[in-house]
């Protein structure tokens, strides 16, 4: 059985654009800008997967206090055994997906909700 | 009576080079006509700074003398001007002049510049002072309004008929002023303090003797009071007069800057709103990051829903499927693994009624624990859909935005608007003057109660006096008779004013109205002009109601009649000189007023452009009256020289 990771990290891209978004002042840190993108690839439907090349930003535990995520992880994405793996390459992913959205100038937060 | 000879300007406007005009000195009109901006207002401005030193722009600001410097000169280095005024006053000719000169190479401030006045009676040259009291004697600034003028000024008139208006109040008091009432008044305050004298005297006198020691006591406590009580009104009345004069200056400067106050207003009302913007775009993006720091809910819903469905839905599919396992099992053996019971055979008959053709027999048990658990996790979430809290606030956050932009640019505007403003002085100057209103309010009311203390102060002297009168030995009678006579003098000359003001007003009256009927075009349906306390004209009709409403013409020439009126009746007469006073003017009424000039006074000088009365016109309409022609010829933009044309 593979060993899961104990912590989060970017790439060099998603730390790029991770740094983007947190310019504009919608969210109050770059946790919430992660989970955020976690769940914007979780909408979209992108399976299991893993990154390389990340430099770590979170220990797991900070990223998600509450257990949440790795719960909804559970539920989502029964056949995964390694879920911090999996949020970490839930949250690049979604930062490159959300990334591209934000090409667009006329993209607001709201926007990304719908 | 004041008439004006010869005007020279050198460098004064557009007058570059060294122009003269020379008036005729019989009875009659004087015409100067130019186009707009060869330089009308600037020979008014000539002759008032002549006189007085300053010129006047728009909305009677004084002028920076820097600005008044011929400009083509200027390019050229060389700065300053010069007025010279030839008139006669009185029999005696004077000649005025008034240089005004650069300290430095290059000015650009008033405070660069020196001015120099000279002032010759005949051949001889009157020293400062002497200069100084001639010029107030010949020609008092606060009477200037009525010998100096343009359709501005004109509309000021209007004031004398709002009670209580300060402007009105200050045109009253140089109406006074030029219809010599000041004098009598002086003259009454004079023998008011004469009378007071002689009371305190009668009081030292009746000190001396045994009999009236005690009343005369009593009368010179009152009369000590009365005086206290009577300097209080003095130093009042001075702080009152200053107190008027500082609202008035600031009056006129509000009122000269009242756009640029609006302006400002706008502006700082722009930076306000903008300020508040701050603090709600910042409240805002607080809530918004609130917001997203939960939003990740809202992305996921529809999935963890449609996913906690089908993990229930497997859960109750495993259950059944471990069920039928468990029933096979009892169905098989007789004995019930989970209640470790033998099962009767009527029971396992019924039993296997229930066991489904297909048998799925695989995981059983496994597949239910994963399912439920991940059942379990799914229900665990917390579902939240935050979307359009978050829609509201970037809404509100661009709408913040959006008025931000508008509202900068709009500051941005007003900036350059107000590029020549001062905003310290105005912010300042609107403090101020709520603040001197405030004062003077208070000042009047202790000017009241102080006048009331001396009224009943008065009451008691006269009863002092009476009873002293009674008790008085020969001796003190010949100093009470005198201050009887000062007391009875005073308050006939008090009636005289009072009688004078009145006479003087239904004199003004009469010369308006018949002035006002001569240029007004509805002469069969007015009847005249009404005249109130503070000089202000009224149009009365036929059926002997007032007017209420009248358009700007009308106004227009009820003010022309005043100044006529004026000039008639008063001890102190001059030239009159107008610039383009036709602007609201119809047709018929500048026919009406051009003809009935001679009869404004024995010199108008009018300063008018060609398109408000043609020369032919004008010619027509003053006939002998019209003495000389001249006009303002256009040389450059920078550059007018006069021409007389007959």
């Amino acid at each position: 059985m593979e060993r899961d990771r104990e912590s989060i990290g970017l790439t060099a891209e998603s730390q790029t654009l991770l740094s983007d978004i947190e310019a504009r002042g919608w969210f109050q840190e770059g946790a919430d800008i992660a989970r955020f993108c976690l769940a914007y690839a979780v909408r979209a439907g992108v399976s299991d997967g893993s990154t390389t090349g990340t430099e770590t930003r979170w220990a797991a535990g900070n990223f998600d206090k509450t257990g949440e995520i790795r719960a909804l992880l559970a539920g989502l994405y029964p056949e995964c055994e390694t879920p911090v793996r999996l949020m970490e390459y839930l949250v690049n992913v979604g930062l490159r997906m959300v990334g591209e959205r934000l090409l667009d100038v006329a993209v607001g937060p709201a926007d990304l909700m719908e | 009576m004041l008439t004006l000879r010869r005007l020279e300007v050198e460098g004064f406007g557009p007058f570059a080079d060294r122009q003269t005009l020379d008036f005729p000195s019989s009875t009659g009109v004087t015409v100067i006509y130019g186009e707009n901006m060869r330089g009308k207002t600037t020979l008014l401005n000539a002759i008032r700074y002549a006189f007085f030193g300053t010129a006047l722009g728009r909305g009677a600001r004084t002028r920076r003398l820097h600005t008044i410097s011929n400009r083509d000169r200027a390019a050229a280095g060389i700065y300053g001007f010069e007025v010279s005024l030839t008139f006669v006053y009185e029999g005696d000719e004077y000649e005025l002049s008034r240089t005004c000169e650069p300290k430095v190479d290059s000015p650009s401030r008033d405070t660069d510049y020196s001015q120099r006045a000279l002032l010759r009676r005949g051949n001889a040259v009157l020293g400062p002072h002497e200069r100084e009291k001639a010029l107030e004697l010949i020609f008092p600034n606060e009477v200037s309004r009525f010998f100096l003028f343009d359709g501005e000024l004109l509309q000021e008139y209007e004031e004398l008929l709002i009670n209580e208006s300060e402007a009105g109040h200050r045109i009253s008091e140089a109406i006074e002023r030029i219809l010599g009432v000041p004098i009598l008044k002086r003259a009454r305050a004079h023998l008011k303090h004469l009378s007071e004298d002689a009371d305190k005297q009668a009081a030292r006198e009746a000190l001396k003797y045994k009999d009236t020691e005690v009343l005369g006591s009593a009368l010179q406590q009152a009369t000590d009071q009365r005086e206290a009580h009577q300097e209080e009104i003095q130093r009042l009345q001075e702080v009152l007069a200053d107190l008027m004069a500082q609202r008035s200056e600031l009056e006129l400067y509000l009122q000269a800057n009242e756009k640029l106050s609006a302006l400002l207003q706008e502006r700082d009302n722009a930076k306000d709103r903008v300020a508040r913007i701050e603090v709600e775009d910042k409240r805002h993006r607080a809530d918004l990051q609130r917001a997203m720091a939960d939003a990740w809910r809202a992305l996921v819903r529809e999935r963890v829903r449609d996913a906690r469905l089908r993990a229930h839905e497997s859960v109750r599919e495993q259950v059944e499927v471990l069920e039928t396992r468990f029933r096979r099992i009892a169905i098989e053996a007789g004995h019930c693994p989970i209640c470790d019971q033998d099962v009767p055979n009527d029971v396992r008959d019924r039993l296997s009624g229930t066991i489904p053709g297909e048998d799925n027999d695989g995981s059983g048990a496994e597949d239910v624990s994963h399912v439920m658990s991940r059942a379990s996790a799914l229900d665990h979430f917390r579902d939240s859909d935050n979307a359009s809290e978050v829609r509201g606030i970037w809404k509100a956050i661009n709408g913040l935005a959006l008025e931000r932009v508008t509202l900068q640019e709009k500051i941005a505007d007003l900036t350059a608007a107000l590029s020549d403003a001062d905003p310290l002085r105005l912010r300042e100057s609107n403090a101020t003057f709520g603040e001197i209103v405030e004062k003077i309010s208070v000042v009047k009311r202790g000017l009241e109660g102080e006048r009331a203390r001396v009224d009943e102060l008065d009451q008691n002297i006269q009863r002092l006096k009476r009873k002293l009168e009674e008790a008085s030995k020969a001796g003190l009678r010949e100093g009470q008779r005198q201050a009887r006579i000062l007391r009875e003098a005073t308050d006939v000359l008090s009636r005289a004013v009072e009688t004078y003001k009145a006479d003087l007003r239904t004199r003004v009256e009469s010369t308006a109205s018949e002035l006002f009927l001569a240029m007004t075009t509805e002469e069969r349906d007015y009847a005249g002009l009404s005249i109130n306390e503070a000089y202000g004209l009224t149009i009365r009709h036929q059926d002997g109601r007032a007017e209420e409403a009248r358009s700007a013409g009308a106004e227009h020439v009820v003010a022309l009649a005043l100044m006529g009126a004026l000039q008639r009746n008063a001890p102190l007469r001059g030239p009159i000189v107008m610039d383009s006073p036709f602007g609201r003017l119809d047709e018929r009424h500048t026919e009406n007023v051009v003809k009935a000039l001679p009869k404004l006074a024995d010199q108008v000088i009018l300063l008018v452009y060609e398109a408000e009365v043609g020369r032919t016109l004008m010619r027509e309409l003053l006939g002998s009256s019209l003495l000389r022609e001249y006009e303002l010829e256009r040389q450059s933009a920078r550059r007018t020289i006069v021409r007389e044309v007959r």
